[in-house]
């Protein structure tokens, strides 16, 4: 072998290169020594066993850089269990500057790579298999404590990192004794296990130290949260399960609750209105358009209520009302909403503001016109500014006429007080008061 | 390798008569030295390794050859690269450029090529470059300038014409060329 003429850039290529030199990997020579095996022994070297052993040569941990040079050393090929040094002359210990390695150096680049490594590993694995890990899931009460790792197990998390467990099989697969314990418990516990859609649930996980969290509510959504809080938007039931991976050696456990969450639909509230009138007196009819609500809370938004599936309502005074229906179904779920109604016209027992009682047979007596109209008991009171109480009645054939009951005498022209208190055909009591002008 | 003769004279014998621990202290000893070869023609360390363990099959198959008196270092470093060659030859689908009227004269280089040109870079970076060659140019460039074949030899190697190794060679040093000076401009 001659040497070619070399020029300028091929000599300083050259002479680079030439200084390279790699840092020893006795996991090499371990899968060249099994290589040797199999070229000494003809008869094993069937070409399923070379596969299987270049399989396992290419799929070793991967290195990520190849060389430790003179310039720059970073020793990046690190061997597990042996690290040696090989047999090197005087000259080149002082070239090869990178090689020698204390041991104590060697033990803690192993532990970052090891690190890393699974880092990346596990990154890879938190993409793909985070949908897998939910669906693979399985619990049941009957498996609840297969599920559950004790403290003289853990799993093997340094082929699957962050695996599904797929049965209980795979599980007891993945259980090595050799690892330390650092994953005791994925318990968890919720505030519910019924409620109603729309509803935020509150989760706890049993609290541990270097782990991390994955929580699938089932409904598509996850969490990385401790104790995270979620809304549960549609009715169905929901397995919640929470993973928990240690954050030292990404074994993993995962916990399902035992029963269902079950969420329930609510009613779908709604309602109209229209404006009505019987024998002069108005009132509001509430359409009650709610599906699959059992009971009902009407409030009229004028300090009334009402439990009735469609009331009637009567406004006393013209205004806007926020009328508000609350329905609840056979589940006890509630849904409520809100309405603006306007009413135009104020009602007071449609009485007039005045009466003139001269005997001309013309507005001679007083009575608001709705009491001659509604069924019911009522009492009138009438009432003087300077005399109080005038005159009372109960009977619609007994108007006030315009004189002083106690006194006997003729009331004189001015403004009186009425006072009507009522029972209601709902059996409710009702007062209603105005101002009558007396006029002669 | 700086080894007491006798005391190599004595592993070799030893991996003649296959002893595995010998086989085991010649892997030691030219290791960190061999890798970086294999390197020189692969693509990825596990081609490399793979190049370097057929390599030492073959250099204990064939280890009774071995004259006692010659380099074994570079009697090693001959049977990887022809390993590194085999294995070029087997994934050989690319085919050789020959079009030699495409090269330039490459005088326009001689000017700025000095060693202080490159002065930052380091050996990683040339590595980085030759890993970026095509294959063909890897395999010209290195039988060439580290092994120090000629444009013969590497043609009969590769089963190419003389023209196309030197075409070859010289758009190599072309692609490594602006390779490097690109990452000199962004050091």
């Amino acid at each position: 072998m001659k040497n070619n003429q070399l020029d300028n850039f091929e000599s300083l290529i050259k002479s680079s290169l030439e200084k390279q030199r790699a840092v020893y990997d006795s996991s090499d020579w371990d899968k060249l020594n099994k290589k040797l095996d199999q070229v000494n022994k003809p008869f094993y070297s069937s070409p399923w066993f070379i596969a299987a052993s270049v399989a396992a040569f290419l799929g070793t941990v991967y290195l990520l850089s190849t060389f430790n040079t003179l310039t720059e050393p970073t020793p990046l090929v690190i061997t597990p269990q042996e690290y040696e040094i090989p047999e090197i002359g005087e000259k080149e210990k002082e070239d090869a500057l990178a090689i020698p390695l204390t041991e104590e150096e060697t033990n803690e680049i192993k532990e970052v790579f090891n690190t890393s490594d699974k880092e990346i590993l596990n990154k890879e694995d938190n993409i793909k298999n985070e949908n897998k890990i939910i669906e693979s899931e399985t619990n049941t009460p009957d498996n609840k404590e297969v599920k559950s790792i004790n403290s003289e197990d853990s799993i093997n998390s340094e082929e699957n990192g962050f695996t599904p467990l797929d049965s209980d099989n795979s599980l007891e697969e993945n259980f090595i004794s050799e690892e330390v314990v650092i994953i005791k418990k994925a318990d968890f516990h919720m505030n519910t296990t019924e409620c109603c859609e729309g509803t935020k649930i509150d989760f706890v996980a049993e609290q541990q130290e270097n782990v991390d969290y994955l929580w699938s509510f089932d409904d598509g959504n996850y969490s990385k949260n401790e104790n995270p809080s979620h809304l549960f938007k549609k009715a169905g039931s929901y397995k919640i399960s929470l993973i928990v991976r240690s954050k030292i050696d990404n074994s993993i456990m995962t916990r399902s609750n035992d029963q269902l969450l079950i969420v329930h639909s609510k009613p779908i509230v709604d309602f109209e209105w229209e404006m009505n009138e019987e024998n002069g007196i108005p009132y509001t009819s509430l359409i009650n358009l709610t599906d699959k609500g059992t009971s009902w809370n009407w409030n009229f938004g004028d300090g009334n209520v009402s439990n009735e599936k469609d009331p009637n309502h009567t406004y006393r005074n013209k205004g806007q009302y926020l009328v508000t229906l609350t329905a609840t179904n056979s589940e006890e779920c509630t849904s409520t909403i809100n309405k603006d109604i306007l009413i135009n016209e104020d009602y007071n027992l449609l009485a007039p503001n005045s009466f003139t009682p001269n005997g001309d047979g013309l507005n001679d007596y007083f009575l608001p016109a709705a009491l001659n109209r509604l069924e019911g008991s009522f009492t009138m009171t009438i009432y003087s500014q300077t005399e109080g109480l005038i005159y009372d009645t109960k009977n619609i054939d007994q108007p006030w006429d315009g004189t002083n009951q106690k006194a006997g005498t003729k009331c004189k022209e001015g403004s009186y007080v009425w006072v009507v208190k009522l029972t209601n055909e709902k059996g409710q009591s009702e007062q209603y008061k105005g101002a009558i002008l007396l006029l002669k | 390798m700086k080894l007491e003769q006798r005391e190599l004279e004595r592993i070799v014998d030893g991996c003649k008569a296959k002893n595995r621990s010998s086989q085991k202290k010649i892997y030691e000893l030219l290791y960190c030295k061999m890798l970086p070869v294999c390197y020189r023609y692969a693509r990825s360390t596990d081609e490399a390794k793979d190049i370097l363990q057929d390599g030492f099959i073959k250099v204990f198959e064939k280890i009774e050859q071995y004259n006692v008196g010659g380099s074994f270092e570079a009697w090693v470093r001959r049977i990887i690269v022809n390993t590194a060659i085999d294995a070029y030859r087997k994934n050989k689908k690319e085919v050789f450029i020959d079009d030699e009227s495409r090269i330039k004269d490459d005088t326009d280089w001689e000017d700025i090529e000095n060693e202080s040109e490159y002065a930052g870079l380091s050996i990683n970076d040339i590595v980085e470059a030759m890993q970026s060659l095509s294959p063909a140019y890897q395999a010209v460039f290195n039988l060439y300038v580290m092994e120090g074949y000629t444009h013969q030899e590497i043609a009969d190697e590769l089963e190419i014409n003389i023209g196309t190794s030197k075409s070859n060679l010289a758009k190599a040093k072309a692609n490594m060329k602006t390779m490097l000076t690109d990452k000199l401009n962004r050091l």
